[in-house]
């Protein structure tokens, strides 16, 4: 979409603190309307304190948030245009489905016509229809879930808030709930807000991620930024798998740039890093991103290496692990120096996990574009 | 089983009910207290010794006992002659004043001897042999019998004088009838020619009368005011009344002799009339498993020593003869804990009376449930 | 459920070692006496002592005269108004309980169930040395009224007139409030376990979804805190119900219960088997109490 978009939800200089614990420090951010935003950390970062200072649950030690365009200051949760999912989906055991997504509206006083015909509506978008009467006991998580969300997309909020949708179903239910999510967003219109652990989750729901750290953004961007270009160490770790080895950065122009690592070897990267000569840095490599071959397959290695200047992004090892997953293998290779590294492999036929094994002795390359510089 | 055989008896206790006065001379509120409250103030409602002393405080009769001699002596009439042996003339006394301000007349005593008459009334027995009330004239009232009547002039005691046109006023004709609930105006307030007058009266709590500055007689001691408050559970009664709470309770010597020993401002009376002897016993239950070592006990128990020193505690007079000449002579002279033969004379025990016993619990449940 | 019994029926010999002490127990300490007592209801007086069970109705259709059921229905009325003044307090002494810092709660708990830790007896009579009319209450009112007439010399106006003391104890009121005083805690406790169970995130879910604090208690807490309040009701009405010491040390001369009237027929009139019957009365009426609870406690499983 072209067209700007203008900040549904405006936090500035965020900070809570709960007694001498600070959950959130000083976080400044804009969500988009119509945005799907997650906010991702381990627990404890203090993501989900922020969401609930959106709701209105938590006030702010300091700063303030604005909701289209209001402070939300003074605003108590019931008087504010979101609505929450929680985590335990906190659906009323003592109403059926249609009392439990009416209940918003019956507060409201919406004319029992109107409750009628948006609940319906809602338990048609989170496909629950013919569950109107069921017992929240009677029903599976799953569906406990889809009370929930159409018990606050009933309300209209302007923002939906989620916090850690996901997390209590089962992996299969989990990965398809992420793209009815996603879908269901699409179709509403209305921002979501989610609050996850999950890498996964928010690389495959969201529009963009703000990854949480300490209570402090330690990245803002959309999904494959965040995977392909980490800012830092905490986001390239916790953002998919990596292999990260210190070194310096000997070379450093427009084009290209440098680094020796004691533990890897000569790094060799085809784009800039703008960071201090002789700083020291550490270098992040993905396992998929890294070839593995025989030994002898010298000339064919070196080939592969071509956009690197000759002795970069090479090295050798021992495989001491391997995990069949099924559609990868990964390797636990000891490299030269006796550092790990991790490197994994698709399966792109039936018998490749049959080409290395325990002990094998093995030489590794990568792209001079695979390497990603990290100064902090 | 209930109440065990009796076998034997080994101790005896006298104690009697007592009344306790404050020996302070200055003029103060004087506060009493006993178990239950005053059922009405309406004078010919019911008749209750609780109720009639205090009604005696607020309403006159023609004539009432003698506080000393216990003689019939003139109250509201000064003087009385026999006209005839069924006919008796009563001149009553002039410039009695109403609390109310009202003066007194003879309609004011031919109607109340009259509303002791009425069907509501609970005074009959003090009314019977009366034929006729009269009016002579303003100040002489003829009281006709249906034959001869000697005891005419106890009767009268317990038969107080309201005021006619005050009655007719609040609508109090007749006595207030027990059996019903509704308010009365005559069970609430008063307006009597006594002594005291009622001050306040909230039921079952306190009961409060100041002294009738024109009453027509010269009233004794310095009471000023008196305030009565209904308290249950007799061990209460005896912390109230050493916590000053209350000034007068009704309970046994040895309690009070030992409250004296706490505080020497507390006396103990014997009504003249007597009052009730209770004592304590010992008994072995038929087929008891041990009888001998219940004789040792009573046996150690009778040992002039321990009996002594049973009696130091408790301070009820011993009948342990042994024990008692232990005791000091402050013990063995006390009044309280060995009154006079004459009072004692007077006193009386009281017998448990299976028939009877359930019908007066029930009739206490009924008046506790009204 | 299903599983447990499952295992004592294929474990019978197990499980009757365990049950055997005691049912033996209850037989004998609870079944026995109380089905003397209820032969003894049917009986009359024989003798100071004996008591010949005849088969008579008597002694129910005394204790089914008006004034008897007149104090019945005084009872429960007063145990009524205790049982609603303790879950009037007692909610919010609850909800305070569970809302508060988790360091904290096993503190206040302590101080709810202190009390137990004293004799009901000693604690009435601190009660009542509070309430006296020379009374630490009373002496506290009269001090605040003596610096308000203090107060009004100041501002140049008359004192006011000498403090007469309130009346506190001795009357219904006073029965009432030590009924309350001695309930308190066993209301507080079940609604307190009630509370604590409920998730946190259904009151700000109502409250997300629109509700202020009092709708949400109305139609979330409340309900779901329900098992809580009947719990806490019938452990609270019962006793209350069969108070005894209470009304007889607070109360006035009307402040009788029923059980101060079977306690004189055991004691004072010696007529056993009509206390019997009335004990039974009660007994009964409080049958039906439990009953109805539980008739309602499997309608809510069947729903």
């Amino acid at each position: 979409m072209t067209q700007a978009k203008q900040p549904i939800i405006q936090i500035r200089n965020v900070s809570k603190r709960f007694g001498k614990v600070t959950a959130v420090d000083n976080i400044s951010l804009d969500i988009l309307a119509g945005e799907f935003f997650v906010l991702l950390g381990p627990s404890g970062c203090g993501k989900t304190t922020l969401l609930r200072m959106i709701a209105g649950f938590e006030m702010p030690t300091e700063g303030q948030i604005f909701i289209d365009g209001q402070d939300m200051s003074l605003v108590p949760p019931n008087k504010r245009p979101v609505n929450m999912v929680f985590q335990s989906y906190a659906v009323f055991p003592h109403m059926n489905v249609t009392d439990n997504v009416g209940y918003g509206l019956r507060i409201a006083g919406v004319s029992k016509g109107e409750i009628r015909d948006r609940v319906a509506e809602a338990l048609e978008l989170v496909k629950l229809g013919g569950f109107e009467d069921r017992m929240p006991d009677q029903m599976s998580g799953g569906q406990r879930q889809r009370v929930a969300l159409a018990r606050s997309l009933v309300m209209r909020p302007k923002v939906l808030l989620l916090d850690e949708p996901l997390s209590a179903l089962d992996a299969k239910l989990r990965a398809q709930m992420q793209f009815e999510l996603a879908d269901l967003q699409d179709k509403v219109g209305i921002t979501f807000v989610t609050v996850t652990h999950d890498q996964d989750e928010a690389l495959s729901m969201a529009s963009r991620v703000a990854v949480i750290n300490k209570g402090e953004v330690a990245q803002l961007a959309p999904p494959a930024d965040l995977y392909e270009y980490p800012a830092n160490r905490f986001v390239a770790d916790f953002v998919g798998s990596v292999n990260i080895f210190e070194g310096k950065l000997t070379l450093d122009e427009p084009d290209k740039a440098a680094v020796d690592c004691p533990g890897l070897g000569k790094i060799y990267l085809n784009h800039g890093v703008t960071g201090p000569h002789g700083a020291d840095v550490w270098v992040a490599l993905r396992p998929e991103k890294i070839y593995l071959h025989v030994p002898g397959e010298g000339k064919a290695v070196r080939a592969a290496a071509q956009d690197a200047p000759d002795g970069h992004n090479l090295a050798r090892g021992t495989i001491k692990g391997m995990s069949y997953l099924g559609d990868i293998t990964l390797y636990e290779i000891q490299l030269e120096g006796g550092q790990m590294i991790r490197v994994s492999r698709p399966n792109l036929s039936r018998h490749d996990q049959e080409d290395f094994t325990w002990d094998d002795k093995v030489s590794m390359h990568w792209r001079a574009d695979s390497p990603v510089v990290l100064l902090s | 089983m209930p109440s065990p055989m009796f076998q034997r008896c080994a101790l005896t206790l006298v104690s009697a009910a007592c009344l306790l006065l404050s020996a302070q001379a200055q003029a103060k509120p004087f506060k009493w207290s006993s178990a239950s409250d005053i059922p009405t103030l309406d004078i010919h409602s019911q008749n209750n010794a609780l109720g009639n002393g205090v009604h005696a405080a607020i309403y006159d009769s023609l004539v009432y006992y003698n506080s000393k001699t216990f003689k019939v002596e003139p109250r509201l009439a000064t003087s009385w002659k026999e006209v005839s042996p069924t006919q008796y003339r009563f001149t009553l006394r002039a410039d009695v004043k109403f609390s109310d301000g009202s003066a007194l007349t003879a309609d004011d005593v031919v109607f109340s001897l009259e509303r002791a008459r009425a069907k509501t009334s609970n005074f009959h027995v003090y009314t019977q042999g009366f034929s006729r009330i009269a009016k002579v004239d303003a100040r002489t009232v003829d009281i006709i019998l249906s034959g001869p009547n000697p005891v005419l002039l106890n009767q009268l005691t317990e038969l107080r004088i309201m005021s006619k046109a005050w009655a007719e006023k609040n609508k109090s004709v007749d006595p207030k009838d027990i059996k019903t609930k509704e308010e009365y105006f005559a069970h609430r307030n008063a307006n009597g020619t006594g002594p005291f007058m009622l001050k306040s009266w909230e039921q079952d709590v306190r009961l409060t009368l100041v002294r009738n500055p024109n009453w027509w007689g010269k009233l004794e001691g310095n009471v000023t005011e008196i305030v009565y408050s209904p308290i249950k559970a007799e061990a209460t009664r005896i912390a109230a009344l050493l916590s000053g709470e209350v000034d007068l309770v009704l309970e046994y010597n040895g309690d009070i002799a030992q409250a004296m020993v706490e505080d020497s401002d507390i006396g103990f009376v014997i009504p003249k009339e007597g009052s009730q002897l209770n004592s304590d016993n010992l008994c072995i239950p038929k087929g008891a498993p041990h009888p001998k070592n219940a004789h040792a006990f009573i046996n150690y128990l009778l040992d002039a020593e321990a009996g002594k020193k049973i009696t130091e505690t408790i301070l009820y007079p011993t009948p342990n003869d042994a024990a008692k000449a232990l005791m000091p002579d402050a013990y063995k002279n006390n009044p309280v804990i060995f009154p006079p033969a004459d009072v004692l004379a007077k006193c009386e025990y009281a017998k448990f009376n299976s028939e009877l016993q359930p019908k007066y619990e029930e009739a206490f449940t009924r008046v506790r449930a009204a | 459920m299903s599983g447990a019994l499952q295992d004592w029926k294929s474990q019978k010999k197990p499980f009757a070692a365990v049950v055997t002490a005691p049912v033996f127990w209850l037989a004998l300490f609870f079944v026995a006496p109380m089905a003397i007592v209820w032969l003894y209801s049917f009986g009359q007086n024989a003798g100071p002592a004996d008591i010949e069970i005849s088969g008579t109705l008597d002694n129910y259709k005394r204790a089914t005269e008006w004034l008897y059921v007149s104090i019945f229905l005084k009872s429960f009325a007063v145990a009524t108004l205790t049982t609603l003044l303790c879950l009037i307090i007692g909610f919010p002494v609850a909800m305070a309980i569970t809302f508060a810092a988790p360091k904290w709660r096993p503190w206040l708990l302590l101080g709810i169930m202190l009390p137990f830790w004293t004799n009901l007896l000693i604690r009435t009579y601190a009660l009542m040395a509070l309430m006296g009319t020379n009374g630490y209450m009373n002496k506290g009112l009269g001090e605040l009224w003596e610096g308000a007439s203090w107060l009004r010399t100041l501002v140049g106006m008359q004192p006011l007139d000498a403090w007469t003391p309130v009346q506190l104890l001795y009357n219904n009121f006073a029965v009432v409030l030590g009924l309350v005083y001695v309930h308190l805690p066993f209301m507080v406790l079940p609604l307190y376990s009630a509370l604590d169970r409920l998730d946190k995130s259904l009151i700000e879910a109502s409250l997300d979804l629109g509700a202020g604090h009092f709708k949400t208690f109305m139609q979330i807490v409340v309900p779901l805190a329900a098992p809580g309040i009947v719990a806490g009701v019938m452990i609270t009405l019962i006793p209350a119900l069969g108070a005894y010491l209470t009304p007889d040390l607070m109360g006035g001369t009307d402040s009788q219960m029923i059980a101060n009237v079977i306690e004189r027929q055991f004691k004072r009139a010696n007529d056993w088997p009509f206390g019997a019957a009335l004990s039974f009365l009660l007994i009964y009426a409080m049958f039906i109490l439990i009953a109805f609870q539980s008739m309602r406690a499997n309608k809510v499983k069947a729903a």
